[in-house]
């Protein structure tokens, strides 16, 4: 079932073209994930998915209706958004700040099944027994993942479809965080949530993805199954050398060599500089 | 300190300020004397049984301060802890808005063009409807539809805050030396002129601000996260950003009205608050609201005791009492911290 789709969406800001005319769609039960270099507009597809930045022109809809038409409350019961960027004012609990993602249902987060979600949500994602800590002392990592439980949070209820838009969700991550982070995010794509996520790493995308859409300078330059995604793509959209490998389970692994020689020139910062 | 200990801590400590501040003042009165009348006035005593002039104190002047002191306190604390929530920003507080210059403008126009500090109503009048004024235009600033931008709105405060200072200074410099000591007596603050009639008129404005606010404490726990994070949570972030201005605005107008520009109430005690409650709004606004207006009935006893039979100004003595208590809790968690 499709829960999100865009068609044409163009983003136009300060007089540069950031998004033209991206077309995707992500489906229950799929993880898309939107790879590209620095600067091709994955946030900013992000930020427009998430009903952050309305777009110049084209539509974004989100279970069959316009993005906008969506009551705010009952929309964030359905969609989640971690962003990149993540900070809290306050000396808040680790626990608090897990139950503010039960903001837009009746209970606020104060009732005891709040309670109840947010210990369980804090187990998943490796931070058992934090509820009580103070949310400002943590590693960044740590904060990361609290805010993944938060976004987690936010969809533990009985109305569908479940949307999770994630932002390079494992970039405080190290390589095993990385793995769990995904594979909890997979488990809920699995039960039936759709879910878009930035990715920077390919063998990451590789495992866990469905989808991918290829964003390159505003443009859509592939849309795929993950798998079929091809090593050409990735050396004229990123222009590295690189090569798409087994790894020892089977699984698809993506060994980024180095720069390839097409580089343009007139591309490249500080041109003709010493 | 946990939320349980805190709540025993400061029911104990309204208990001992609310009689302390009943039983002392101008009148020497003992704690018998304010039973009894007490007692009198609930119909437990038969009338004439204690002195009249005890009732008097008790009911006309005493109760009437103390029920100002904490409705005022109460609506400063709250709305200081909502405006931190709204701006982000630990340093906010109702000043910000211009709300006090405003009504501190609007009270000193009253004084000196019209007939003096001595009218009951005009100079009230002047300072709420200074107060409102103000913040209007501060929000005016920042206003986009019906949400309001933060920065836009602290310049536009900073803005409006710089004309009614200059304005008042040059009320002082034109005003005769009798409107010149009225006018700064009002600027210092004062629950002396409290009565039931001026905290009637003062009473809607104030519970509307202290029983609305803690109404936006969800909305502005997801505002700590940021505003993109606290509209993907559902939350209006522009209207609940307007709505804290409007209830701020409505009660620490009313506050500055009935007892003139009290300083640090709205700033410091939210502060408190968080140390002994935690960060959760709730418990910071309402946590303010009650501590707010107790320090400012501690604050009014002590002002009209330590040199009595006169008065010290009320907001000398709510910095004399909160900043080193506060410069305290503040060094203890640092302490805690580095630990």
């Amino acid at each position: 079932m499709m829960v999100l789709r865009t068609e044409n969406v163009t983003v136009v800001r300060g007089g540069a073209t950031l998004l033209d005319r991206v077309s995707m769609e992500v489906s229950a039960g799929r993880l898309l994930a939107v790879v590209g270099p620095n600067g091709a507009g994955k946030s900013t597809l992000l930020r427009v998915l998430a009903n952050e930045l309305t777009p110049c022109s084209g539509s974004v809809h989100f279970d069959g209706f316009p993005l906008k038409d969506h009551e705010p409350r009952s929309l964030a019961r359905r969609r989640a958004v971690l962003r990149q960027r993540f900070s809290v004012s306050g000396d808040f609990r680790v626990g608090e700040v897990v139950r503010l993602g039960r903001t837009p249902y009746p209970s606020g987060g104060h009732a005891r099944e709040d309670h109840a979600i947010a210990d369980r949500l804090l187990a998943e994602v490796g931070l058992p027994g934090f509820t009580g800590r103070s949310y400002a002392t943590l590693s960044g990592g740590e904060q990361q993942r609290v805010h993944l439980a938060r976004a987690l949070a936010q969809l533990e209820g009985p109305v569908t479809p479940k949307l999770l838009l994630l932002d390079e969700p494992s970039s405080s991550l190290d390589p095993r965080q990385q793995h769990e982070v995904l594979s909890l995010v997979s488990k809920r794509v699995r039960a039936g949530y759709a879910a878009v996520a930035v990715l920077h790493d390919l063998s990451l995308a590789a495992r866990y993805a469905d989808d991918v859409v290829v964003l390159c300078r505003g443009n859509v330059a592939a849309k795929a199954p993950m798998a079929s995604l091809d090593e050409a793509t990735i050396r004229a959209v990123f222009r590295v050398e690189v090569t798409k490998t087994a790894g020892r389970d089977g699984a698809t692994q993506w060994l980024v060599e180095g720069p390839s020689e097409d580089r343009d020139a007139s591309e490249r910062p500080h041109a003709g500089a010493p | 300190m946990r939320p349980r200990w805190s709540f025993v801590l400061v029911a104990a400590l309204a208990l001992v300020a609310l009689g302390t501040s009943l039983v002392v003042g101008a009148v020497d009165t003992s704690p018998r004397d304010v039973m009894s009348a007490f007692a009198e006035v609930v119909g437990l005593a038969p009338p004439g049984s204690t002195d009249s002039r005890h009732v008097a104190v008790l009911l006309d002047i005493r109760a009437p301060r103390v029920a100002t002191g904490l409705l005022v306190g109460a609506a400063l604390g709250a709305a200081g802890a909502a405006l931190q929530g709204v701006f982000r920003n630990p340093l906010a507080d109702p000043s910000l808005l211009g709300v006090s210059l405003g009504a501190s403008l609007g009270a000193a126009l009253v004084i000196v063009l019209g007939q003096g500090i001595g009218s009951l109503w005009a100079t009230p009048a002047g300072a709420f409807a200074g107060g409102l004024g103000a913040t209007l235009l501060a929000s005016l600033a920042a206003q986009s539809g019906r949400s309001l931008d933060t920065v836009s709105l602290l310049l536009g405060g900073i803005a409006v805050q710089a004309f009614c200072g200059a304005a008042i200074g040059l009320l002082i410099y034109v005003a005769s030396d009798s409107k010149q000591r009225d006018l700064t007596f009002w600027l210092l603050g004062s629950l002396g002129g409290s009565t039931w009639h001026r905290l009637g008129a003062a009473a809607l404005p104030l519970g509307v601000a202290i029983v609305g606010l803690p109404r936006l404490a969800r909305s502005l726990d997801a505002l700590a996260l940021g505003e993109a994070e606290a509209s993907d949570l559902g939350i209006a972030v522009g209207r609940v950003r307007a709505a804290a201005v409007i209830l701020c605005a409505l009660g620490v107008g009313a506050a500055v009205a009935i007892s003139g520009p009290i300083g640090f109430v709205g700033l410091v005690v939210p502060h408190l608050a968080r140390i002994l409650g935690g960060a959760s709004h709730r418990i910071t606004i309402v946590g303010s609201a009650i501590g707010g207006g107790l320090l400012l009935v501690i604050a009014d006893t002590l002002a009209r005791t330590i040199v009595k039979p006169a008065e010290l100004p009320i907001g000398v003595v709510t910095a004399f009492l909160g900043a080193p208590f506060f410069y305290f809790l503040l060094l203890r968690r640092r302490r805690a911290e580095v630990a």
